[in-house]
């Protein structure tokens, strides 16, 4: 046992942070909010080769793992960035589990727009509001029976919630170049797992914005003085506080054990994905409303980023459907394993 | 990065889940329900047996040299299956400061017959005027020759009618500052002077009140040094806070999928929601538990992180075992024992225990205000006592 990360994992989470610093500042975030998607960001991260972080190197990948890209994820979350990273990333491991599917792969690694995948099957033959899909050059997702890669030219994002660059993508159609990734059985199972990931993966996006969100709340309950003393001194808000820390460590845990389990052992660690996910959104979306509560007033104007967080946290947990949907999930897969 | 528990643990667990099948007889249970002591004298020396009590303590102490991780194996796997731990746990807290500040006498007289499941102990901390602020304990121990004078009560002696000895805190310098004129000491319970009365709860467990009157003991009964009395009770209390809750809500989730395998509601949205947060829950006490455990093993005693783990497990018991009882409906009123009770009574009986986990060891309150300034930095609140508690406060006497 040992909850430390190992010298390469902190030096790979250390680079990544210092260039999103820099590169996700809050001018940029705020710049980039209507479109939803930094193209300058994405060229760095590509450059860096965080789209492959998890994909093998026989393939063009650096050959981590999922634990690597959430550690990213940690990053992106906490700096708010406007990057389909999670998205991308899961479809190029999909890509590497495909047969056949070496071309696009090269491609999705390249450095152009990136190729997403969408966390929800398609309905009628489009897939609505993907994350990242207003930037995208092609979209991966579950057309019924097929798995399919749809390019398309990108349309303009809808404006979301989450400034997630969200746009509805059809798959099928005449300015719609469709390629059939796998079928049946096979395609289910692929998205299944890429599922899986996607959900991992975002879930350590929401640690790192409730991480974020927690920090600003502290700084600013550390600063503000009412009644003469500082307002983190008042009980109330130290009880809040501490709720919710507890609760952000027991994501991050979840998120990076079942991110281990994933990249080192045979285990099961899909159903753990689902649990990951739903309590990191739902500990990132506390987080972010006791963030914006502390600020009194201030947290509620456009000026002060807690909002910020709380339309991030809550946008990335509604890409996974109703939470309710997820737990109920999670207790019929618990009621299957324990027949 | 590393979340493997080695093939060693693993076949430990194998072998605690059979020492359960063999040894948790209805017997035991039956014992432990009429008596309300969560301690078996016959399952605690078999657990002994095994060289499962003080495990992790060094081979010179009695113990075995194990790693902390593999007991806390044990412990798990024992709650999960309801066995009667409390006085094993109790006595391990106990014998956890005794390794830290006892004399290499008592050290000899105590680690190794507590190994062997020959000595059970007590905690003496609260008292009916002193529980959250456990600084201003006023049973009093006065110097009396070459040994002391003890008198005063105790209230929550839990199995203080079973016990050896109780570990009491006691005030040993009135003139002193609140948190310095205090020391712990080990009462025999066999002392002249030393009387217990029951007092039943919610669950049906015994506690008790002892009541110490001019009882005497010799300086060997004094642990650690006089006026560390409450950086002493501080490490034990940090001994207390750990994944064990994890294993709680495990049983819990086991009772309501057990129960819900039989039932229509089992396939119900409004079942299978709860049992997806629970196992949450259960899943988030047990990493925080895992993290407690780590920080231990290191030179830090880990008491930030063993408070989360308490507060968030205890929390997420009321809260799970609340909304699972909630779903068997009336049904869930049949108490435990009654033919027909949803799950055995078994939900309704962990609710009711439940309760008293966010109290004991720490409340949620304290331990959370601890978390804010220790792990935060929030800075300290400002305290103004009211005016009574001055005028009966220690510091006046």
């Amino acid at each position: 046992m040992d909850l430390e990360l190992n010298p390469e994992q902190r030096d790979v989470a250390a680079a990544f942070e210092q260039v999103l610093e820099r590169e996700s500042s809050a001018e940029r975030v705020r710049a980039a909010e209507d479109a939803g998607y930094d193209p300058a960001l994405w060229k760095v991260l590509s450059a860096m080769g965080a789209v492959g972080v998890a994909v093998p190197e026989a393939v063009g990948g650096s050959g981590k793992g999922v634990l690597e890209l959430g550690l990213l994820a940690e990053s992106l979350g906490r700096h708010l960035a406007c990057a389909p990273l999670v998205e991308a990333a899961t479809a190029a491991m999909l890509l590497a589990d495909a047969r056949g599917q070496d071309a696009t792969l090269s491609e999705a690694l390249a450095g152009g727009a990136p190729i997403v995948f969408c966390p929800r099957p398609a309905v009628d033959g489009s897939v609505i509001l993907v994350p990242g899909g207003g930037g995208a050059q092609a979209v991966v997702a579950l057309d019924a029976d097929h798995l399919v890669l749809a390019r398309g030219a990108p349309p303009k994002a809808q404006g979301d919630l989450g400034f997630l660059a969200c746009a509805d993508r059809p798959l099928r159609g005449a300015a719609i170049e469709r390629t059939v990734v796998a079928r049946g059985e096979h395609a289910r199972r692929l998205w299944r797992i890429a599922l899986g990931r996607w959900r991992l993966g975002t879930a350590a996006t929401l640690v790192g914005v409730a991480e974020q969100a927690l920090a600003t709340a502290v700084r600013y309950a550390k600063a503000r003085e009412q009644f003469g003393v500082p307002i983190g001194s008042f009980q109330a808000i130290q009880h809040l506080l501490a709720q919710i820390v507890m609760a952000v460590d027991g994501a991050r845990l979840l998120v990076r054990e079942t991110s281990w389990r994933h990249d080192t052992t045979a285990a099961e660690w899909r159903d753990a994905a689902d649990i990951a996910f739903a309590h990191a959104a739902e500990t990132a979306v506390r987080a972010a409303e006791a963030c914006l509560h502390v600020h009194g007033g201030y947290g509620y104007t456009l000026e002060y980023d807690a909002q910020l967080y709380l339309r991030r946290a809550k946008a990335l947990q509604l890409q996974g459907g109703d939470p309710e949907v997820i737990w109920e999930a999670i207790g019929a897969a618990t009621m299957r394993r324990m027949h | 990065m590393d979340f493997a528990t080695d093939r060693e643990t693993e076949s430990l667990r194998e072998e605690v889940r059979a020492f359960v099948r063999d040894h948790l007889s209805s017997g035991v249970r039956e014992r432990v329900s009429s008596t309300g002591d969560y301690h078996d004298q016959q399952f605690h020396r078999a657990l002994a047996e095994r060289g499962w009590v003080g495990a992790h303590w060094s081979v010179e102490e009695g113990g075995r040299g194990w790693d902390r991780n593999k007991t806390d194996v044990i412990y798990e796997e024992l709650a999960s299956a309801g066995a009667p731990t409390e006085g094993s746990a109790i006595t391990q807290i106990v014998g956890e400061a005794i390794r830290r500040v006892g004399t290499a006498e008592q050290r000899e007289r105590l680690l190794a017959p507590i190994c062997r499941g020959e000595v059970l102990l007590a905690l003496g901390y609260t008292e009916p005027g002193s529980g959250s602020d456990l600084a201003s304990v006023r049973t009093r121990a006065s110097r009396d020759g070459e040994g002391w004078t003890i008198d005063g009560q105790k209230i929550f002696t839990t199995l203080g009618n079973r016990a050896d000895y109780v570990f009491l805190l006691a005030r040993t310098d009135p003139a002193a500052p609140k948190h310095t004129g205090l020391t712990t000491f080990l009462v025999p319970t066999a002392s002249e002077g030393f009387s217990v009365a029951p007092i039943f709860t919610l669950s049906g467990q015994r506690t008790n009140v002892t009541y110490y009157s001019d009882v005497r003991v010799g300086d060997e009964a004094r642990v650690g040094e006089v006026g560390q009395g409450w950086e002493i009770v501080n490490v034990a209390l940090a001994f207390e806070r750990g994944g064990e809750f994890a294993a709680q809500l495990r049983r819990l989730v086991n009772a309501a999928v057990a129960w819900g395998q039989d039932e229509e509601l089992g396939g119900e949205a409004r079942f299978l929601i709860r049992i997806g947060r629970a196992v949450a829950s259960a899943e988030v006490s047990r990493l925080l538990g895992v993290q407690a455990s780590w920080s231990r093993t290191g030179a830090r005693a880990g008491a930030v992180e063993g408070a989360m783990a308490k507060v968030y497990g205890t929390e997420a018991l009321i809260r799970e075992s609340r909304a699972l009882l909630d779903a068997t409906g009336v049904q869930g009123v049949r108490n435990r024992g009654v033919a027909g009770a949803a799950a055995g009574g078994e939900l309704q009986h962990l609710y009711r225990e439940s309760q008293i986990a966010t109290i004991y060891g720490g409340t949620s309150e304290v331990l959370l205000t601890a978390i804010a300034q220790q792990r935060l930095g929030l800075p300290r609140g400002r305290r103004r006592p009211t005016p009574q508690r001055e005028r009966s406060g220690e510091l006046e006497q």
